[in-house]
């Protein structure tokens, strides 16, 4: 009984050793739980070879020696086939599955099968993070998949710069993607935003090499491009293509944009010119051998890259600082500003509302106001093109009708062609020619193309190193003046305030007198005749449209006189004139004798002894005129007479406008020692009736 | 009587070991397989005129093969079952674990959904069978048994998360076990075991490991004629037969090998015997006879 008791207690004692022993452990020795061998299946102990059901399976993983012989897809597969957890559609899909081929990556720290490949292991592990559902579910990744730290452990190469799409961005709220998608930390997009990794797609919403959908879940607005000429797949469908981009299919983004791997930034599809810098995307098609080299530019139009702007134009989405470039005035991806719509025909001329514009170039010259704001007082003036003229010169000369474009050309010479130096009054004449309908001006003006000097370094036009006036000289044609930037009108009547002028020219004659400053001695005489809109210049010089060539003398009436020079004078020198205090009732100088000027005497200047003939100023031989004595502008010769000691103050031999003193003119040339006799004779009445 | 007890306890181990060392093999030949695009189907009943249907559920469908040989699709109408999990032949309906959905549908042969059974308690039915008048469902999710009445009302359910015995983890495939008991296959812990309806009475038929006459991943579940509980083991590939009382019985074999199937899931023997096998991880059905 003892014995047997023995036994029996023996027996007891071997069996629960035997249960210790026949435990499961891992390769280490170390007694394991249950749970491991769940999956560790290699590790129950002391399996009978001749009864062993295990797979003869070549495990690819080894764990400290011994073959791990988990990591297979069957072995996952026997939980996530529906009864512990369903994963069917991720061993039913294509996508980032087992014995995936490393395409693109650059694998670091994930385990591989043995082949190389990519199983369930390489991402997932049950020892690593638990499920969580922050910001989405972890499926026990070996690393987080927040942030794309996980797709970036082999993808690293797909988080560069621009070449990629960019992730951890904000995404907008107004995305249509599907609620299954994964979204980073506060919204961002993620790699697998776009790549649901056991979805059904590849990619959301991408069929083959279309990926409209996709893209046109956050980026709808960039759809207007279909059927632009921007829409490459549309405009250049039937082209061949050896430059990269993909005009097969219907997807518009393709042919300019790469997910990832792009040429250069913006995910750009195609090779550009690195030294092109920004701009280098549209010069890429819009060269002379390019895809667009139906809209070739020059350089003469707008520039571009070398200006930095100041400040920010948010409606051109252009931050302080920013260089202006091409897409500071375009926007590729919408051919009409206003509409959403489509082009209505592939090749549609562009107009100063489509074109690509970020805004229209309207009536309000919308976008180059947006930088050049001082230009706008324009838009309510003469030259604003909502005058009915300009339409019609519009409709004549098949030209852009923007407020800004009519006249500018962004892109081209808007001379172009034109063999003439001076651009300025060619583009005013076109409407300023007589025969539109702008103030014509092409009779008798200020003389243009001629080398100047002002104060102000007034502009004009380079030619051989000088700088030769023109219109822009004298006139702003952006700025018509005083008066209208008060007033909505237009059609006013200009004067010395506006016109468009440079520099006000009223109440003093600062314009003038920018290149005319010794002119400046007229102030204050008796011959400052400045009136309430005409400056002291006016009143006998008009710069257009004058009586004479010579002098560009303003149009006077019928006054007496045998020349125009007298006339002139008379005008106001007579019975009714403003200068009636002073009469010349004698005054003409035979004209039966010509008088030899002193140039051509080689005695002098010119404006020594000015003389005239019926054709104005002459060098050789003429008459003598009253500019012949007087020069309007000087009351005196002399610097210390010039000051006028009162209004009307009485004249004599040293001022009186006198040229010259009497001795230095000519007159006693011809007439000796009777020159004074005959000077009374013939300019003083009073005096006259002593002879 | 201390020591009688302790013979007897001793007994029954000594018994166990012995036993595994007499495993048996039954010989099946091939009959057909029945692949029919299947997309990782999971689960397969038939009736008593022959016919056989298996669960499509990646395919949204159920694939009928009548017993005149015809392959039939039935595609559920406005409802959907895709990703669901078991099927069952009850009381001449077909019923199908709408496991992501949480619900039981009753589905007629043109596809109609003619009964929706919503379950509580947020229940992932995996499988369901009847058992007497009671339906039987299993839960992926709580990882307990549910029945219900006839009428498909719920009556009780029992069982929690965990290792002991009336405990699961992952209770999966169901049969109709000899004198109104459930045979449950326990995926995570390795077991398949048979209760009363009411959760009582447990009786170990298959245990866990990984050599003859063990179990590791228990998949479907089914009765032959001869009263023999047939076990799919869903990693090892292995079927083996097991009597109601927890004793191997034999591993299936083919020309001298044991049968090796792709992930087997439901099993159905239908009444000729006939060996019906979800091979899933294959998506196709294999069919063999008992020698």
């Amino acid at each position: 009984m003892i014995t047997a008791k023995r036994v029996i207690i023996v027996y007891a004692i071997l069996s629960i050793l035997c249960m210790s022993a026949f435990g499961q452990h891992n390769p280490d020795g170390r007694k394991v739980s249950l749970d491991c061998v769940t999956c560790h299946v290699s590790w129950h102990d002391n399996i009978d070879p001749d009864k062993s059901l295990l797979p003869d399976i070549e495990a690819p993983i080894q764990i400290q020696g011994m073959p791990a012989r988990i990591p297979t897809a069957a072995m996952c597969f026997t939980c996530h086939d529906g009864t512990v957890k369903d994963s069917r559609q991720t061993f039913a899909s294509s996508n980032h599955q087992m014995d995936m081929d490393v395409k693109h990556a650059d694998i670091k720290d994930l385990p591989l099968d043995k082949d190389g490949k990519i199983y369930c292991g390489t991402c997932h592990t049950p020892h690593s993070l638990k499920p969580t559902r922050n910001g989405g579910l972890a499926p026990f990744l070996r690393m987080e998949k927040m942030n794309s730290t996980l797709c970036l452990d082999c993808h690293s190469n797909q988080a560069k710069s621009h070449k990629n799409h960019p992730i951890q961005v904000r995404v907008s709220p107004d995305h249509t993607m599907p609620e299954s998608t994964f979204w980073g930390q506060d919204g961002t997009m993620e790699c697998m935003t776009c790549h649901p990794i056991h979805g059904t797609e590849a990619v959301v919403g991408v069929t083959g090499n279309d990926r409209s959908e996709l893209c046109s879940s956050c980026h709808e607005a960039y759809f207007n491009i279909k059927l632009t000429d921007h829409d490459l797949t549309s405009s250049l469908m039937n082209k061949s293509s050896d430059i990269g981009p993909d005009f097969g299919g219907n997807d518009p983004c393709a042919a300019c944009h790469v997910s990832h791997d792009g040429q250069a930034n913006h995910m750009w599809a195609m090779e550009i010119d690195p030294k092109a810098g920004e701009n280098g995307y549209c010069i890429g098609c819009h060269s002379d051998n390019g895809l667009g080299q139906e809209k070739t530019f020059t350089h003469a139009g707008h520039p571009v890259s070398k200006i930095t702007l100041r400040k920010s134009i948010p409606a051109l989405g252009i931050k302080a600082g920013d260089k202006l470039l091409c897409k500071s005035c375009h926007d590729p991806h919408q051919w009409e500003f206003s509409s959403k719509h489509a082009v209505s025909e592939k090749n549609e001329e562009g107009t100063e509302y489509t074109s690509f514009l970020r805004l229209p170039d309207d009536a309000q010259g919308r976008l180059c106001v947006s930088c050049h704001t001082g230009q706008s007082s324009m838009f309510n003036s003469d030259h604003s093109v909502a005058r009915e003229g300009f339409q019609q010169l519009f409709r004549e000369s098949n030209t852009l009708n923007g407020q800004c474009t009519v006249c500018h050309g962004a892109h081209t010479d808007a001379l172009q062609g034109s063999t003439e130096d001076d651009p300025y009054t060619i583009l005013c004449m076109r409407c300023h020619d007589g025969q539109h309908f702008a103030t014509s001006v092409v009779h008798n003006n200020h003389p243009i193309g001629v080398p100047f000097k002002s104060k102000s370094d007034l502009h004009g036009y380079e030619k051989d190193g000088q700088t030769l006036l023109s219109c822009n000289t004298c006139h702003d044609p952006h700025k018509w003046g005083k008066t209208v930037e008060q007033s909505q009108t237009v059609d006013l009547k200009g004067d010395d305030r506006n016109s468009f002028l440079t520099i006000s020219n009223w109440p003093e004659p600062k314009l003038c007198l920018d290149c005319h400053p010794e002119q400046e001695t007229l102030l204050n005489t008796d011959h400052d005749l400045t009136e309430e809109d005409k400056s002291a210049c006016s009143l006998c010089h008009a710069p257009h449209n004058a009586e004479t060539e010579y002098g560009i003398f303003a149009k006077w009436g019928d006054a007496p006189g045998a020349s125009f020079n007298e006339k002139h004078c008379f005008s106001c020198h007579s019975e009714k004139g403003s200068g009636s205090a002073k009469l010349v009732e004698g005054y003409s100088h035979p004209r039966e004798f010509g008088i030899l000027t002193p140039p051509a005497r080689g005695t002098g200047d010119w404006l020594d002894f000015p003389l005239f003939t019926e054709a104005g100023p002459t060098m050789t031989v003429g008459h003598i005129d009253c500019f012949t004595c007087h020069d309007p502008h000087k009351w005196s010769y002399k610097s210390k007479f010039q000051e006028l000691g009162s209004e009307n103050e009485e004249g004599n031999d040293l001022t009186s406008f006198l040229r010259n003193p009497s001795q230095l003119t000519l007159c006693t040339d011809c007439h000796g020692e009777s020159t004074l006799w005959k000077y009374n004779y013939y300019h003083d009445p009073v005096k006259r009736k002593r002879y | 009587m201390r020591f009688k007890t302790l013979l007897i306890v001793v007994s029954v181990i000594g018994s166990g070991l012995v036993q595994d060392l007499v495993a048996q093999e039954v010989s099946f030949t091939h009959v057909r397989t029945l692949e029919s695009e299947f997309n990782f189907p999971t689960d397969i009943c038939g009736n008593e005129q022959g016919d056989v249907f298996v669960l499509d559920g990646m395919n949204d469908r159920v694939v009928q093969l009548k017993s005149s040989g015809e392959v039939v699709e039935i595609k559920p109408q406005r409802e959907s079952i895709y990703k669901a999990v078991g099927i069952a032949w009850i009381n001449d309906d077909l019923w199908i674990a709408d496991t992501p959905r949480s619900r039981l549908l009753k589905m007629k042969m043109n596809g109609r959904i003619s009964q929706v059974v919503k379950l509580d308690h947020q229940t992932e039915p995996v499988d369901i069978t009847a058992m007497g008048d009671n339906i039987v469902v299993t839960d992926r999710l709580n990882h307990t048994i549910t029945v219900l009445d006839k009428d498909f009302k719920e009556k009780y359910y029992w069982g929690t998360r965990g290792e002991k015995v009336g405990e699961f983890i992952n209770p999966g495939f169901l049969a109709p076990g000899p004198e109104n008991r459930i045979i449950i296959g326990d995926i995570l812990n390795r077991r398949v075991i048979s209760f009363s309806p009411s959760g009582r009475y447990p009786q170990i038929i298959a245990k866990p490991g990984v050599e003859k006459g063990q179990i590791f991943r228990p998949k479907g579940v089914a009765l032959d004629s001869q009263k023999r509980v047939w076990v799919a083991d869903g990693y090892t590939g292995a079927i083996q037969a097991f009597s109601i009382s927890g004793k191997f019985l034999g591993i299936a074999t083919s020309e001298g090998k044991n049968l090796t199937l792709s992930a087997p899931m439901g099993v159905y023997i239908d009444n000729q015997d006939r060996l019906w096998v979800v091979e899933s991880f294959a998506s196709k059905v294999s069919v063999w006879r008992m020698k």
